[in-house]
């Protein structure tokens, strides 16, 4: 009886043992802050960014447990593009990222430092800083003749396409535009807010697009032909065809888009000592314990 | 991490001996033996936990290495622990009011 008692409290602390496990970092709040032990300290002082940085550091950047931390979880190589959550500025004035991780690692963070990187130009930060150079129309894009594809940008110049319409679309439905940019090379920029779902700068003047990386879109469907224009490539064996959409919420982060994750290494290089060092300390102390205790006669 | 690991130790001691001390347990030597116990498992519970918490989820490593510290330790109080009359029972509350003080020192 009292066995059985014994067991049913253990089973009963054991389910509140997991359910404390289970409990993860989760706020009600949209953005899930961090939870590492720097950031709780230093919450205050930490400004809410959400957005993308890109890697300039020719060596790289390094993800840090903390800032000012000497242990290094990875390393993310030049040019690669880094979400950052919160930014925080040190009494020196060294500026620091930091990612909150998501999904099963959530409760985990990761911080970088803000030299080896840039701020990623997107279509809020350029209205920011052109706000006074564009200018609010209502009008409409609706041109007599088109051919290939009108594509859509983030922002005037960037180097990537980031949706494309077809001229069939174009032709049949005028596309709305709100604000007009003109470059200081005198290329003349139109924004729509919506277009058959789509959204973002295109060139009034679209000139012969060469070889537009295409952003969203796996490389090699999508080919530009020796004028421009956009087709999709044939398959290499006989397969269905496969309509490629843009993401149909592009300011929600894909995936692995701007994730440390993928550049976090598992190595037991700086640790390895530690751990050594634990298992010289289980060896002592279980030794030394099978010496100096006897085992009781039950 | 050496720092987060030391921290924690004297954190477990602390509370540990605190609980044992509350359900009266005086003797000396099992009071000893709860720290060296501790000292097994401890470091190694959070060097793990410190280790993988980038690859994988808590819901899986923070109960999966609770649970092999307090196998290790009902194990090792049911063999040489003479006061300890319910070693399993004793691991598992032992263990559940150390991490249940602190997480609450940690998230409170």
């Amino acid at each position: 009886m009292k066995r059985k008692r014994e067991w049913t409290i253990i089973k009963i602390i054991s389910a509140l043992i997991l359910f404390a496990g289970v409990l993860t970092p989760v706020r009600a709040d949209v953005i899930a802050e961090p939870q590492d032990p720097f950031y709780k300290e230093h919450a205050e002082e930490c400004t809410y960014v959400g957005q993308y940085y890109r890697v300039i550091a020719v060596k790289g950047a390094f993800l840090y447990t903390a800032p000012q931390s000497a242990e290094i979880l990875g390393q993310v190589p030049q040019g690669k593009e880094i979400w950052i959550d919160f930014t925080y500025v040190e009494e020196d004035g060294d500026s620091w990222g930091v990612q909150a991780l998501e999904g099963e690692l959530a409760g985990s963070s990761v911080w970088l430092n803000l030299a080896d990187l840039q701020v990623e130009m997107n279509d809020a930060i350029f209205f920011k800083e052109h706000q006074a150079e564009i200018e609010q129309i209502d009008e409409v894009f609706a041109p007599e003749d088109f051919s290939g594809y009108l594509c859509f940008y983030e922002y005037p110049g960037a180097d990537s396409v980031y949706e494309y319409t077809d001229a069939e679309s174009l032709l049949e439905e005028p596309v709305t535009v709100n604000a007009s940019f003109t470059t200081a090379t005198g290329e003349i920029w139109l924004h729509t807010p919506y277009y058959f779902g789509h959204q973002g700068w295109f060139q009034r003047d679209q000139p012969v697009v060469e070889q537009a990386p295409l952003l969203n879109y796996q490389r090699g469907h999508i080919l530009a032909a020796e004028d421009g224009t956009l087709h999709a490539a044939p398959p290499l064996t006989p397969q269905p065809v496969v309509v490629l959409t843009p993401e149909t919420n592009r300011t929600d982060m894909p995936e692995e888009r701007g994730s440390v994750r993928q550049y976090i290494a598992f190595s037991f290089s700086k640790d390895g000592l530690i751990g050594g060092l634990v298992l010289l300390v289980i060896a002592v102390t279980s030794g030394l314990i099978a010496v100096f205790w006897k085992k009781p006669k039950r | 991490m050496l720092r987060s690991l030391v921290l924690s130790l004297i954190l477990t001691w602390l509370l540990e001996l605190a609980f044992a001390f509350l359900l009266g347990i005086r003797r000396g030597k099992d009071l000893l033996l709860i720290l060296l116990v501790n000292l097994i498992t401890n470091p190694a519970v959070v060097y793990l936990a410190l280790t993988f918490r980038y690859f994988l989820p808590s819901w899986f490593l923070i109960p999966l290495l609770e649970s092999l510290a307090i196998g290790v330790e009902a194990l090792y109080y049911r063999s040489y622990a003479l006061t300890i009359r319910h070693p399993w029972l004793f691991s598992l509350a032992a263990n559940a009011f150390s991490y249940g003080i602190g997480w609450l020192l940690q998230h409170g």
